[in-house]
């Protein structure tokens, strides 16, 4: 159920990040003031800042869940409250990894270190 | 267990996707720089009462957050 | 509906427990005592399938299907059932939870829902059994279904108070009961004879009252007849049954865990507790069979305090956690002539827990698997568990792989070493404050070995840092100490204040070491471009894949790390075995690797330090430049490098055995220190390790005996001191 996902990996002031030149449509994990992950290939991004690190990542896998399969899925393997809004980004321990999850009104993307999508994937009963 | 810390970038989170950091603190009252630097490197405070401290999240943002602590009831304010 | 006990069908009907089903069938399915019918007691206790202390009473019938009694002499062991099945766990969140859905209970539901807070509630008499309640606060609820987690703010306790149970002489016969129980009998139809009453209990019961104070009861197995004292002397009064009401003790395990806590306690759990006659004789506590004659004796001996008592004798330690004792524990000690005391500490969990049901939630820790995971098992691998990682131990044959490295060529998977970016302004600066090296010497495409010291001094980890670019460099750290190394680096920088980029790339990044004389030939065939001299980097393509090549050794042979996108590690690995086919390539495991690095003198952190070495006592000094300006450990360095040294990191060798990790060296009767890794070494035909060496009467021995095996110091270089190989 998880692929592997092709990323950019963006590191850069936090007013550069905000300002980032993204294609509108493309999802953005903002996973910390100065760093995002980009559901894009870094050719398409350009931000403000002479010193960001912009680089591809192949290190992610993960996998779109409808809400009927998420919902199980997190009562079993996640210790901690989702954000209300929609679309969002949440993070934190999910199944033991470090997860990236995107919430949306209908479905929602949990992104993973490709080093546990196995062990991950197991959980998920795929 | 279940402390609950409260991070500013992903949200209150159980202890157990935390990294704890001490922050030094050496008395007032020692003034030579060598001893100064002996307390900080060696002492540790542990202190009763409401303490400073920085937190890793390892889990989520990956940064440091400093946050305070009562260390009396383990509650994070 | 029926469940099959001791080879009987019992017919059972919906919302009924197991208990009230083998009661009806004649059955009393504890070793005796009497029945609460509320979990209070360790009397109705059964195998529910394959389950030991579980309590019938809350079981409902309709999840059992096979039940059988504990026996009278010996409790029963529990299954040693490795297949048991998983147990889940169901993570909540509420603003109050609720223990007890009795009348308190429920108006505590209703007035939080009234003002707008979330409730969860939960009722042992329903099949949910609060068995913890944590810091957080967190309470742990075990079901028939599995565990539940709630995180909430605020506990209210509504368990309620439990009927005193007899501990008189006696009272491990069948047929006595206490009047909540007695009452649910009846409506439930049971017949229980010739009733009679002791204590106070509801005249509703209609049983016959026996005149005076309970003394103890008579039967063989079955109780027969109840002995009082009234103002004549004893009476005996016979009977079928016999309802005991000797008071109330208020249910506060909970509460008492819960202490520090944000735990409200109401309704009958708030009762001051009645305090009953101590017996002069009879078992305290049925669960670990604790006589009064055994608490007189604890109590001569100064065992005068609640928890010095129940850690004298394990009463208010077993099934029902002092539910049965408290309140004669508590009366003992007043009529032995203390205060009386309030109950002791209660402690997480309040009821037995199976292995499964303990591991619930967990799971065997999270290992990350590099990109090459199934390569390796594909290749009959075995697999271990180092550093948060499944490695490669051994591809079934640890001398060959060794061979491979030292006489051809070689691939080890190098994936999980710490792999960082650091950029930006100050980025130079910061590495400077960090690392006790000289960085502003280290050109662009060169790279050089790094310790990593704490302000005492003492090495936290090792690794490479290899300039890109003016402000850019790419560091690598130990395996183990990736994510520690990014929290320290992070750290320090933003206390300096430094306008840097930090990326952590460890897992996104796969590196393969190809290793051995003929290392260079092979890539040569897989790239066009020029190979990095030794301690250089360069971004080339190999055999398609673009990856930064370092050249290093940690080996001893002639060595390039290539590191590129995690998705192409299987890509690369297959063409490097497919180019090196020709000199018979073949990959190293760890056991490998760490034979060949210990050959070399090579350190690995964990393995070859403690907590307090330092360069010094490493022998390590040259990779520490005291010539350059302030980094952290400079000031602890200085200090220590002025008292005389204790003990250092040596080579060791023997000339006809191996030695094992860990021994211990003694200089004549004195101890001198241990070994940290040892080997046979098959290229130099004797026996060399790695090994703390500490002075003995003010200097450092040269020989040493370990397991009665005489050993040389040397220095901590075996193979090719001079590093020709690595640099070929």
């Amino acid at each position: 159920m998880l692929e592997p996902l092709l990323l950019t990996r963006i590191v850069s002031t936090p007013a550069a990040l905000d300002t980032a030149d993204i294609p509108a449509e493309v999802i953005v994990l903002r996973t910390a003031p100065d760093e995002a992950l980009v559901l894009a290939d870094s050719s398409t991004i350009s931000v403000d800042d002479p010193h960001a690190i912009i680089v591809d990542d192949t290190g992610w896998h993960g996998a779109w869940m409808s809400w009927d399969q998420a919902i199980p899925f997190l009562q079993a393997n996640c210790a901690w409250e989702l954000p209300a809004e929609r679309p969002s980004m949440a993070q934190g321990r999910v199944a033991d990894a470090p997860a990236k999850l995107w919430l949306e009104d209908d479905r929602m993307l949990i992104v993973v270190p490709h080093v546990m999508a196995r062990d991950v994937a197991d959980r998920m009963g795929s | 267990m279940a402390l609950r810390i409260p991070c500013p970038h992903c949200g209150t989170r159980a202890i157990d996707e935390w990294v704890y950091g001490e922050i030094p603190i050496v008395p007032d009252a020692i003034t030579d720089a060598d001893a100064r630097d002996v307390d900080r490197a060696y002492f540790h405070n542990n202190a009763e009462g409401v303490v400073r401290e920085a937190w890793f999240h390892l889990y989520g943002c990956r940064r440091w957050v400093t946050v305070e602590r009562d260390s009396r009831t383990d509650t994070f304010l | 509906m029926s469940f099959e006990y001791e080879g009987q069908t019992i017919p059972t009907s919906a919302d009924e427990s197991v208990l009230l089903s083998l009661l009806r069938a004649g059955i009393h399915p504890g070793s005796g005592g009497p029945l609460c019918f509320e979990g209070d007691c360790p009397n109705c206790l059964c195998t529910i399938d394959d389950v030991s202390y579980v309590r019938s009473c809350q079981t409902p019938a309709e999840v059992a299907v096979e039940v059988s009694p504990h026996g009278r002499d010996a409790p029963p062991l529990p299954p040693l059932d490795a297949g048991a099945p998983a147990i889940a766990v169901d993570y909540r969140v509420a603003d109050v939870v609720v223990i007890g859905g009795g009348e308190s209970g429920l108006q505590a539901c209703a007035a939080a829902e009234a003002n707008g807070r979330s409730v969860e509630c939960f009722d042992a008499s329903t099949g949910h059994d609060v068995v913890a309640i944590y810091p957080g606060p967190l309470v742990l609820v075990r079901t028939h279904g599995g565990m539940i987690e709630v995180e909430c703010d605020e506990i209210v306790v509504a368990t309620g108070a439990a009927e005193i149970h007899p501990v008189v002489p006696g009272s491990d016969l069948e047929g006595l009961w206490m009047p909540r129980a007695a009452r649910k009998a009846v409506d439930a139809g049971l017949d229980l004879g010739q009733l009679v009453s002791v204590g106070n209990v509801p005249d509703a019961l209609g049983a016959t009252a026996a005149p005076g104070e309970l003394v103890r009861f008579v039967g063989d197995h079955t109780v027969s007849a109840v002995i009082t004292a009234t103002a004549d002397g004893e009476v005996e009064t016979p009977c079928d049954n016999v309802v005991v009401g000797l008071g109330l003790h208020p249910r506060t395990g909970l509460a008492r865990m819960g202490n520090g806590m944000n735990v409200r306690v109401v309704g009958d759990a708030l009762l001051d507790a009645d305090i009953p006659t101590c017996p002069p004789e009879g078992i305290a506590c049925p669960c670990s069979n604790v006589t009064f004659e055994q608490l007189d004796n604890l109590h001569d001996r100064g065992f005068t305090h609640m928890e010095l008592l129940k850690r004298g004798s394990l009463a208010g330690t077993g099934t029902c956690q002092g539910s049965v004792c408290t309140p004669y524990l508590r009366s003992f000690l007043q009529d032995r002539g203390q205060a009386l005391q309030a109950p002791f500490t209660a402690r997480p969990v309040a009821r037995q827990l199976t292995l499964s049901e303990m591991a619930a939630g967990s799971h065997l820790p999270k290992l990350a698997r590099t990109a090459l995971d199934d390569v390796h098992r594909s290749l009959g691998a075995r697999m271990d568990r180092m550093g948060g990682w499944w490695r490669p131990w051994t591809y079934g044959d640890t001398e060959a792989e060794y061979t491979a490295v030292r006489e051809r060529v070689s691939l080890g998977d190098v994936s999980t070493l710490g792999k960082m970016i650091v950029t930006g302004p100050d980025a130079e600066a910061t590495l400077q404050r960090i690392f006790p090296t000289n960085v502003s010497t280290i050109k662009p495409g060169r790279s050089r070995y790094v310790l990593m010291l704490d302000e005492r001094g003492y090495v936290l980890d090792d690794g490479m840092i290899a300039r890109e670019h003016d402000d850019t460099f790419f560091l690598t750290f130990t395996s183990g100490g990736a994510s520690m190394s990014e929290m320290w680096i992070r750290d320090w920088s933003a206390s300096w204040g430094h306008d840097i980029r930090i990326l952590n790339q460890t897992l996104s990044l796969g590196a393969i070491n190809i290793t051995g004389p003929k290392a260079a030939e092979v890539l040569a065939r897989a790239t066009d471009d020029e190979l990095p001299p030794f301690l250089g980097h360069s971004t080339l393509t190999i055999a398609g894949v673009e990856c930064k090549v370092f050249r290093l050794s940690f080996t001893g042979e002639l060595s390039f790390e290539l590191h590129h996108p995690a998705a192409d590690s299987v890509k690369l690995w297959t063409a490097l075995m497919e180019l090196g086919a020709d000199h018979d390539i073949r990959p190293h495991g760890i056991e490998a690797l760490f034979r060949l690095r210990l050959e070399k003198g090579h350190i690995i952190i964990g393995q070859d330090t403690d907590y307090d070495a330092s360069p010094r006592r490493l022998q390590h000094e040259w990779a520490v430049n005291m010539n350059t300006g302030d980094f952290i450990g400079r000031t602890a360095t200085e200090r220590t490098n002025r008292i005389p040294l204790d003990k250092k990191l040596v080579g060791i060798e023997t000339d006809g055995d191996t030695l094992v990790d860990g021994a211990v060296m003694w200089s004549g009767t004195e101890f001198a220190g241990t070994v940290s890794s040892s080997m046979w070494s098959p290229t130099l035909g004797k026996g060399v390790a790695l090994a703390w060496l500490e002075t003995v009467t003010g200097a450092f021995p040269e020989t040493v005996r370990i397991d009665g095996v005489e050993a040389r110091v040397v220095p901590p270089h075996f193979y090719d001191p001079e590093g020709s190989r690595a640099r070929a």
